[in-house]
């Protein structure tokens, strides 16, 4: 385990506060200089069955949730064995290896070797609230004491989280104190090497980044019905409507979302919509007429476990074929895939911008990994620029709204301007917008608007920056990945390379088009494609545009990779091959 | 002043309808209102779905919006709330709004989006060629009821009334003048107007013709608007009579008007905002 990091894991049923904690530690980390990767392991109830929040943190950069364990805080029995035993590898997580922080009330089964703080949490908390969960803040006292963190930053953290509540805070805050000073008294400090400094750090959720780059990028409506893993960004923005001023609605359906941000966008308003795979699915033929309006129209897709209503609250990446032959006909789209929470901050705001320039759907496709856990982000940039993309100006000459140009690209004009009137159909249509197919189809001017709009994408893959890519100068074999795998394959191949495997990473973020540099970048490598679904997806759009021999590792249980495990099968794959 | 007449809203496209399909004179209808109220065309948006009556955005010299079938009401309220300036009207058929758009036409009228939704009802599928339609009547023969509709048919009115529409009326395009009174009434109200056309379809309804109408529609009037259980026995009447009018006029706060954003000023005209470095505060 590496000394410069921590690793803490709260654990108990849902209703125990599991979330709460883990997001008071989650701050109390980041705001001691910390960055912060957490990992959110829930089921899809209210109440009861087992849940864990995992943090890992370090002054130095963390790309996932880690392999390891050096605090856990068990709110219940079955957490505290679930845990500690080595068997049981909870949800791929590594067992303890540190101290567990726990109710005198709770006995382990058998004694495992880990270190057992055993503590009058639940009459520690008695003395100062009548709430029994400020037993937890009792434990999170402890276990920060643990890691040597001075108190004041948790302090301060505890009346942020109660904030509206001054006896509340108060309590929590000197329940956690008499947590504090218990450790103190009675354990050994955790040994590791972290060094905290004072440096706040911004720490959000893919969800919220996503709300905040549309922000950063003009957006001023949202609108969406509400679906796990795509409703943390929902919530945000509708906490933030008045803030932001941005009109959230959720309306009857998907349909109505999508139909009405389609609208909006019609009438001039940058708008978005966004949901998860079912919700997704109810939005094809609209996303078409997006397509074929050629409206602009940002769609926020965060995947979850499928088919069907699936594992609502597990991840996965296996709405890549949904997202990409969604709707009928060829039409351009453009597919955008961040791979970190600060990614989907900075993509989401290139995704309203491209938007509006190509006049096309633009699908920001995140995970529920992604949406969910906070992490912290570097420094955001700001300073952003709107374009626009082309515009008429009033009443000019003969408009022709789908006018055939080079790039594909024609000039929008909107309702209340003069001289433009015109009418945007989802019939196939000419320059004008006017039918072709009524009286009598034109195949020559259903040949021109269709080449116009296909060639949309052509100027924009002229366009795309260079692929990124991590340790890749020297690699001889290159691991190709999209999206949410991009920390924790990163991760994997510092391990492989500490044991003098030269394996690098193609990191794709813009997954349609794909940038024709992939094609240079796999030559003459071994290639291994990551991907969380069963049957690798995007492995298989690699495959057909590059006509590349691949191989493939996924997991499809409903969790997200972790660095130890991916990089034994990614070596499995190397070593077998070779 | 601006003097706008009929010619301006003359669209790029003649109407593709059948000759003396009822959509012609709601179309003349929609342009006599328009120019009487002194809308100029740029600022009109006509949002339709997909059917016969649909086509019409085409022929009619304005922003115009031909889009999904049964999805032009989410387009519309969208359309009124980004850009409150416009006059907003959503056209469309039968098998549009009560099939395929029930719930869009439910939850528009409950929310009061200040737009108007004309529907041309055939009670029969035109533009697929002659179906059953949600409004068709019990035993209607057709393409797909070739023994009889077993259905009973939705009444529009009735279901807009439960909906919480504020606005709700029949026309009949056999009768072009006291249609062009409703529209226009429909228009000038603010918030959701429904207007329901009976609207002969010359080609497959051989049975709700114009004959049919003429023999039982009647023009009903009320001075007492507001008074729901009124509004709703006379939604009912359907059989020997059928009246026509404005059934239903009611005042309530439109879904846009008491939006907290929306009340800062049009969304449309709303400067760019972005974040700031504060903005972040919050999550640290």
């Amino acid at each position: 385990m590496d000394e410069n990091e921590i690793i803490v894991r709260v654990a108990g049923a849902a209703g125990d506060g599991v979330q709460s904690a883990g997001l008071i530690f989650s701050k109390t980390f980041s705001r001691s200089g910390l960055n912060v990767v957490t990992y959110n392991y829930y089921q899809d109830i209210v109440r009861g069955g087992q849940s864990w929040y995992q943090i890992r943190a370090s002054h130095n950069p963390v790309r996932s949730q880690g392999d390891g364990l050096d605090v856990l805080v068990a709110l219940n029995r079955d957490g505290l064995e679930r845990h500690t035993n080595p068997e049981i590898n909870e949800g791929g997580a590594s067992p303890l290896d540190g101290i567990a922080i726990f109710d005198e009330s709770i006995s382990p089964s058998q004694e495992r070797n880990v270190t057992y703080c055993k503590m009058p949490l639940s009459g520690i908390a008695s003395k100062h609230s009548k709430v029994s969960l400020v037993k937890n803040t009792v434990a999170i006292g402890a276990a920060v004491a643990s890691l040597g963190i001075e108190f004041d930053v948790l302090a301060e953290v505890i009346k942020d989280t109660f904030g509206n509540k001054g006896a509340v805070a108060d309590q929590n805050v000197n329940a956690a104190r008499e947590g504090y000073d218990y450790y103190v008294e009675h354990y050994k400090p955790v040994s590791k090497k972290v060094t905290y400094s004072g440096k706040k750090r911004v720490l959000i959720n893919g969800g919220e980044a996503v709300g905040l780059g549309a922000v950063s990028g003009g957006l001023k409506m949202y609108i969406a019905y509400p679906m796990t893993p795509a409703s943390s960004c929902l919530h945000f923005l509708a906490a933030h409507s008045s803030k932001y001023d941005v009109f959230v609605k959720i309306p009857e359906d998907e349909i109505s979302a999508i139909t009405m941000a389609i609208g909006a966008n019609y009438a001039g308003v940058r708008a978005m919509t966004g949901s998860s795979g079912g919700g997704f699915s109810l939005m094809v033929e609209a996303l078409g007429m997006a397509g074929m309006l050629e409206i602009p129209l940002v769609v926020y897709e965060s995947q979850r476990s499928g088919p069907s209503t699936g594992l609502p609250t597990k991840t996965e990446q296996g709405d890549l074929n949904l997202v990409l032959g969604a709707s009928q006909g060829d039409f351009p789209r453009i597919i955008l895939a961040p791979g970190t929470v600060e990614e989907c901050f900075y993509m989401t705001r290139e995704a309203m911008n491209l938007a509006q320039v190509y006049q096309t759907p633009v699908i920001v496709m995140s995970d529920l990994y992604l949406s969910e856990h906070v992490e912290t982000v570097p420094d955001l940039e700001l300073e952003f620029e709107l374009d626009d993309g082309k515009r008429a100006a009033d009443n000019e000459e003969n408009y022709r709204r789908y006018l055939i140009t080079e790039d594909g690209i024609s000039p929008r004009a909107f309702p209340g301007q003069s001289g433009l009137m015109h009418n945007e159909d989802s019939d196939e249509h000419d320059e004008y917008g006017n039918v072709v197919s009524d009286a009598e189809t034109d195949p020559r001017k259903r040949i021109a608007i269709m080449e116009k709009r296909m060639r949309k994408l052509d100027t924009y893959k002229s366009k795309m920056k260079p692929t990124h890519t991590y340790r890749f100068e020297d690699a001889d074999v290159a691991i190709v990945q999209w999206g949410s795998t991009k920390g924790v394959v990163e991760e994997a191949i510092d391990v492989l390379r500490k044991e003098g495997i030269k394996a690098g990473a193609i990191e794709v973020s813009h997954v349609f088009p794909l940038n024709p540099d992939i094609r240079e970048l796999m030559s003459g490598k071994k290639v291994i494609v990551v991907e969380n679904n069963f049957s690798g997806q995007f492995n298989r759009l690699l495959k057909s545009e590059f006509l590349v021999k691949t191989e493939f590792v996924n997991k499809f249980n409903g969790e997200a990779f972790y660095p130890g495990e991916l990089a034994a099968e990614l070596k499995a794959k190397i070593k077998g091959g070779a | 002043m601006i003097m706008i007449t009929v010619k301006d809203y003359e669209g790029p496209v003649k109407p593709d309808w059948c000759p003396a399909c009822g959509n012609f004179s709601q179309l003349s209808a929609i342009k006599n209102v328009l120019v009487e109220l002194k809308v100029e065309p740029k600022d009109v948006a006509v949002i339709s779905g997909i059917g016969c009556s649909s086509n019409l955005p085409e022929f009619i010299k304005a922003y115009g919006f031909h889009g999904l079938h049964g999805r032009l009401l989410p387009v519309a309220s969208a359309v009124k709330w980004a850009n409150p300036k416009l006059t907003v009207i959503g056209y469309g058929g039968d098998g549009d709004g009560f099939f395929e758009g029930t719930q869009h036409f439910f939850h528009t009228a409950k929310r009061n989006v200040d737009i108007t939704y004309i529907v041309s009802d055939n009670e029969i599928f035109g533009l697929t060629t002659g179906q059953a339609s949600p409004t068709s009547e019990m035993g209607f023969v057709s393409k797909s009821t070739p023994e009889g509709n077993i259905e009973r048919p939705v009444n529009p009115l009735t279901f807009a009334l439960a909906a919480g529409a504020t606005f709700v009326a029949r026309g009949f395009s056999g009768d072009p003048k006291h249609l062009q009174d409703i529209i226009k009434r429909g228009i000038q109200h603010r918030g959701f107007s429904f207007i329901d056309v009976l609207s002969p379809c010359v080609t497959f309804n051989k049975i709700n013709t114009y004959d049919y109408f003429r023999k039982r529609v009647y023009r009903r009037e009320s001075d007492n608007l507001e008074d729901f259980t009124e509004a709703y026995k006379a939604c009912e009447e359907w059989g020997e009579k059928i009246p026509i009018g404005v059934f239903y006029q009611a005042k309530r706060d439109t879904y846009e008007g008491l939006d907290p954003v929306y009340k800062k000023g049009p969304i449309i005209d709303m400067p760019y905002r972005g974040l700031k470095t504060e903005d972040l505060e919050e999550f640290m």
